[in-house]
């Protein structure tokens, strides 16, 4: 087998075992066979042209071609609706994007998403070869494989496996075995048999320097892929999966809603007691903004202080003030959980507050996640109940920021408003239109489960509305927000708590108490909440939000009549619930300083790591090379290849020739004692290598002394810049193995 | 009948390598009194002394050739003979002749220059080609057969041979084959001027080599060369000598690379070097200090390398360069 042969067989061992990485992202499997198809065609071409003698330059053309072609014929394959195939390509691209955005891992089928990670998979197969063959560093081809791994370990909360970190540890093994086999051939070749004899047999050396690498880059993987998972990136698309062990908290409340809704033990994360008799929904972000991708935040107009300003569209405040004591258990986020509508609050820290949504938000420096995180606070608010009589005839009003929340997008599904206008064709007033839609989605035609897909983009919507009809809360409040906005009432989507559990005079909230809900406003009353999620989930709808036609005229109390909402009357909902979460996507990140915070954590750390991951392997190297296991020639030798890496980490070339002539020319680089040790070094060397027998047990012990004094006086003179470049990024790993 | 000429032939003992490290030490500085600034070259002469083999000096006239090999004779209490060659000499006057005495009415045998532990031919190439190879026969053999008899010499036995390059005229150039019998050759070149102003000082009114007293004597010699054949050679390194011998082989710029005898040569010249370093084994720089002077009189430049003025020096040493220094056992 020729050396080219087994770098083009390993890299493409190494991609398909890498391919495994990303199965825990979707549920659609056939991404596999398709790109393993793809990564054998490349592989196949390129040893072909290897062996045909074609320069690196036409084989890494030919693959890009083959690429390019097989991609397209991928997407020919797929069909679509767009005219030309480049925006039938483009659409796939998008909409595989979105689909992605959208989606928890693992996702559901969509062939966009195929294509795109048949795309990279192959994009990787390429670069990797390139690495490998191309430019003769084969070390660096540890990098895109795991570029693919770091995808899932970041973006899912389950577990990515070991399975996963051995896969690519042993992609890469094989790419440094077939590499290390090519330098045992070039080693042998040229002499004659006899001659040969106890030349040939470098393998061991080859594995050994296999482990070197191997090892601390699979314990390094392992620690990465403990510690990735608990970071949540919001905006890389890949948000929660189902029943993370993550610290509970809300980094982002359109994606970490359904996280948490799937927490495998519900834990208690508030306490508060309250003087209003039903316990008090806690709200804590309100997404306004209705998009393709469900309801999402806009910018946010902070103002300082612990007087919330008017609340918008009430005209007369209602007088009685409930006060509200809260203590916050191990749930971290930067909103304050507070009963609608807050007046005011007295909690440690740097607050402030968004006037349209009063909504508060930590203001603070430091890791704003962790604001509320063991928090005790007393807010002092008033509650929004419209008389049930007087909001029938309530008129649509107009809040401040109207043109985000009555704003009905044009993209919006005919099929979506087809079916408002049908629900809502009896309803005579915006109050009784709304009351419909309630009914509507409590009605037992809509089942209510955490295992759904999460959002409320239009396709998940269509999909809960029109499809399987069935949802959580996040699609509950996202279909009658937009539902409203449908029919003209200016609507968003609240996140937050439902009351939770009475016992005693405290009110006990769990995690999987998480909702969201829809917040309509009306004239000369702001905004209203409603509750179209199941009674069994979010107990009774309010008594406001239920009448009828006929109420409209006769009764104005609360009756459920249309619909099939459940007849309890507004008393407390009192069973802890599994709450839902509201969908869409942040789409502005100074809105939220902290995704950018979070992002730029997460990345950092992320940094480290890789940063640090060659150092680690410097060093792991250099403490393996410089233990006492091995005999005494293998110890002689291993401190002078450790000698060499130190030369070149530190900018300097290593020599050729002898022991005695590289170690006399290495002198010179050194200080009068450093050059003693080095002189020393090479003599010891020549001996092992050359002499009768080799035992000298005195200078052996001192070897690793001997071996760091010498890194160290090559270190000396030099930058401060060129010591740190030499530690965190060894040359001596990135270098070409030395031709012997 | 054998007859060792002058046979003393019992060893006092046996020789460590330490001992030759300070014997050789007390010999290289008897003869730098007298040869002042040529170390490599003393070094040279002394590592074919120690490695059994024979010495070809080479340069222009009045640079110390001749006064290097009488010293090294003079340093080690052994007898010295020294022939000068001339285009008359007769190979009976290198070998001996058997004449007929009258007195024991037999034939007696006479025996001639090269009954001796160190052999001084002074301009070899000035005689026949004839005498030239008497000479050489017996360097090889190590014996002188006349009329029927063959005659043993004594070890040690160094031919140290002079001669002026074989551009001047006058000159009968050794043939290849014969050069080849020389283990090293080495040329004195000019003395540095602070060497040759010490060199006034002391030849001005004295003569140093009349001074110079005898530091050891033949069978010494004979337990050091002993001593230097328990030099460890390493695999490793007996594949660079072969290596490098065959580089000479394939190389373009040679017409002749080097003999076989060149590789066995170079190794035994190589465990005198080490001996001389103190060393108990060979390594890779005694073979590339070597190579030059053990290769470059065996070999033919081609006629490429001889129009692009390539010394042949610089041939030899491009070819060690090529050979990759061994790295492991």
């Amino acid at each position: 087998m020729r050396s080219s042969d087994r770098s083009g067989l390993a890299v493409m061992v190494s991609i398909i075992l890498a391919t495994f990485t990303v199965v825990p992202l979707t549920r659609d499997l056939s991404f596999l066979g398709v790109s393993w198809a793809l990564i054998i065609s490349i592989g196949v071409a390129t040893i072909g042209l290897r062996r045909a003698g074609l320069g690196a330059g036409a084989v890494l053309g030919t693959q890009i071609g083959l690429l390019a072609a097989f991609v397209a014929a991928l997407a020919g394959s797929i069909p679509g609706t767009a005219d030309t195939w480049y925006g039938h390509f483009v659409s796939l691209w998008r909409s595989g994007v979105e689909h992605m955005q959208t989606q928890a891992s693992p996702m559901a089928p969509d062939e966009g998403v195929k294509l795109i990670f048949v795309t990279v998979i192959g994009a990787i197969a390429v670069l990797t070869d390139w690495l490998v063959s191309g430019l003769g560093r084969p070390a660096w081809a540890i990098a895109p494989p795991a570029a693919m791994f770091a995808v899932p370990a970041i973006g899912t909360t389950t577990d990515t496996g070991v399975l996963s970190f051995a896969c690519i540890a042993l992609g890469y093994l094989a790419i440094l075995v077939a590499e290390g086999l090519n330098s045992t051939t070039r080693w042998t070749r040229g002499l004659s048999a006899d001659s040969a004899e106890g030349y040939g047999t470098a393998t061991p050396v080859v594995w050994r320097a296999a482990t070197y690498i191997g090892v601390p880059a699979l314990v390094l993987t392992a620690i990465l892929g403990m510690a990735l998972p608990t970071l949540s990136l919001p905006g890389v698309g890949f948000g929660s999966g189902p029943g993370g062990n993550g610290p509970l908290q809300l980094s982002d409340p359109t994606l970490d809603l359904r996280r948490n809704l799937n927490q495998p033990v519900d834990r208690e994360v508030i306490q508060y007691t309250t003087d209003s008799p039903g316990g008090v929904y806690l709200r804590m972000a309100s997404l306004p903004q209705l998009s393709s991708n469900g309801f999402g935040n806009m910018q946010m107009n902070l103002d300082r202080g612990t007087e919330l300003g008017q609340i918008p569209g009430v005209s007369s405040e209602p007088g009685r003030r409930r006060t509200t004591n809260i203590s916050v258990a191990d749930f971290g986020a930067e909103y304050l959980p507070l009963p609608y509508a807050a007046r005011s609050f007295q909690a440690r820290g740097e607050w402030a507050y968004d006037s349209n949504s009063l909504v508060v938000v930590a203001n603070g420096r430091g890791n704003r996640l962790n604001a509320i995180r063991r928090l005790d606070y007393t807010v002092q608010s008033v509650d929004i109940e419209p008389n049930a009589k007087d909001l029938v005839t309530a008129l649509v009003g107009t809040p401040a920021d109207a043109a985000v929340t009555s704003l009905v997008p044009r993209d919006l599904p005919e099929s979506l408003v087809k079916l408002t206008r049908d629900i809502t064709d009896d309803a005579d007033t915006p109050a009784l239109k709304a009351a419909a839609i309630q009914a509507y989605l409590r009605s037992p035609r809509f089942t209510y489960t955490v295992k759904s897909q999460p959002g409320s983009g239009y396709r998940a919507l269509e999909n809960f509305l029109l499809g399987d009809q069935e949802g959580y809360c996040e699609q509950f409040a996202g279909a009658m927000a937009m539902m409203a906005r449908v029919v003209g009432i200016p609507s968003r989507v609240a996140v937050g708590f439902l009351p939770g559990k009475r016992d005693g005079k405290t009110w006990k909230v769990s995690i999987r108490d998480m909702h969201a809900w829809p917040e309509l406003y009306f004239a000369g009353y702001g905004w209203v909440r409603f509750e179209p999620t199941p009674a069994s989930v979010a107990g009774a709808a309010p008594s406001y939000s239920t009448q009828t036609q006929g109420d409209a005229s006769d009764d104005p109390s609360a009756d459920p009549s249309s619909g099939a909402s459940d007849a309890a009357p507004s008393t407390a909902p009192s069973v802890p619930a599994d709450s839902t979460e509201a969908p869409t996507s942040a789409d502005d990140g100074a809105a939220f300083p902290w995704v950018r915070t979070l992002v730029g954590t997460g990345g950092g750390l992320l940094a480290l790591l890789v940063l640090a991951a060659p150092a680690t392997i410097r060093m792991r190297r250099r403490s393996s090379r410089l233990s006492d296991t091995a005999s005494a020639e293998e110890r002689v030798e291993s401190a002078w290849a450790e000698i060499r890496d130190s030369v070149v980490d530190y900018g300097g070339d290593w020599p050729q020739g002898s022991p005695r002539a590289i170690g006399s020319e290495i002198v010179h680089r050194l200080e009068a004692e450093q050059g003693d040790t080095m002189t020393q070094v090479a003599t010891l060397v020549e001996r092992s290598r050359y002499a009768r027998t080799f035992t000298d047990t005195q200078t052996l012990s001192e070897l690793p002394g001997m071996t760091e004094e010498i890194r160290r006086g090559l270190a000396e003179p030099r930058s401060f810049w060129r010591k740190t470049a030499a530690v965190l990024l060894p040359r001596s790993l990135f270098r070409k193995p030395p031709k012997v | 009948m054998s007859l060792s000429y002058d046979n003393k032939a019992t060893d006092a003992g046996t020789y460590s390598l330490g001992d030759v490290v300070q014997i050789i030490g007390k010999v290289r500085q008897a003869v730098e009194v007298v040869i002042e600034g040529k170390r490599s070259s003393i070094d040279l002469a002394l590592v074919t002394l120690l490695a059994e083999g024979h010495l070809l000096v080479e340069d222009v006239p009045g640079v110390g050739k001749t006064m290097l090999a009488k010293a090294l004779g003079r340093s080690i209490a052994c007898t010295v003979r020294r022939v000068q060659f001339t285009p008359d000499l007769l190979p009976s006057d290198i070998t001996g002749v058997s004449i007929f005495n009258q007195e024991t009415r037999d034939f007696e045998f006479k025996p001639g220059g090269i009954f001796a532990n160190i052999v001084v031919g002074d301009e070899i190439n000035r005689a026949s080609p004839k005498t030239q190879s008497a000479l050489l026969e017996s360097m090889e053999e190590r014996q002188v057969s006349v009329d029927g008899t063959t005659y043993l010499l004594e070890t040690p036995f160094m031919v140290v041979a002079t001669q002026n390059p074989i551009e001047m005229e006058g000159t009968y150039p050794l043939p290849e084959a014969q050069r080849d019998r020389f283990m090293i050759r080495i040329e004195m070149g000019y003395p540095t001027p602070s060497a040759e102003l010490d060199m006034l000082d002391s030849h001005g009114s004295t003569d140093p080599l009349a001074m110079l007293q005898p530091v050891t004597d033949a069978s010494a010699v004979r337990g050091m060369i002993d001593a230097v054949k328990t030099v460890y050679v390493s695999p490793a390194v007996k594949h660079y000598i072969v290596q490098i011998v065959n580089a000479t082989r394939n190389s373009r710029d040679l017409r002749l690379g080097a003999s076989p005898r060149a590789t066995l040569q170079l190794l035994r010249a190589g465990r005198a070097f080490a001996a001389l370093a103190g060393r108990d084994y060979v390594s890779p720089d005694d073979i590339s200090a070597l190579a030059v002077s053990v290769l470059a009189h065996r070999v033919l430049p081609s006629s490429d390398a001889q129009l692009a003025r390539r010394t042949v020096a610089d041939i030899i040493a491009a070819a060690v360069h090529s050979v990759h220094v061994p790295d492991r056992r």
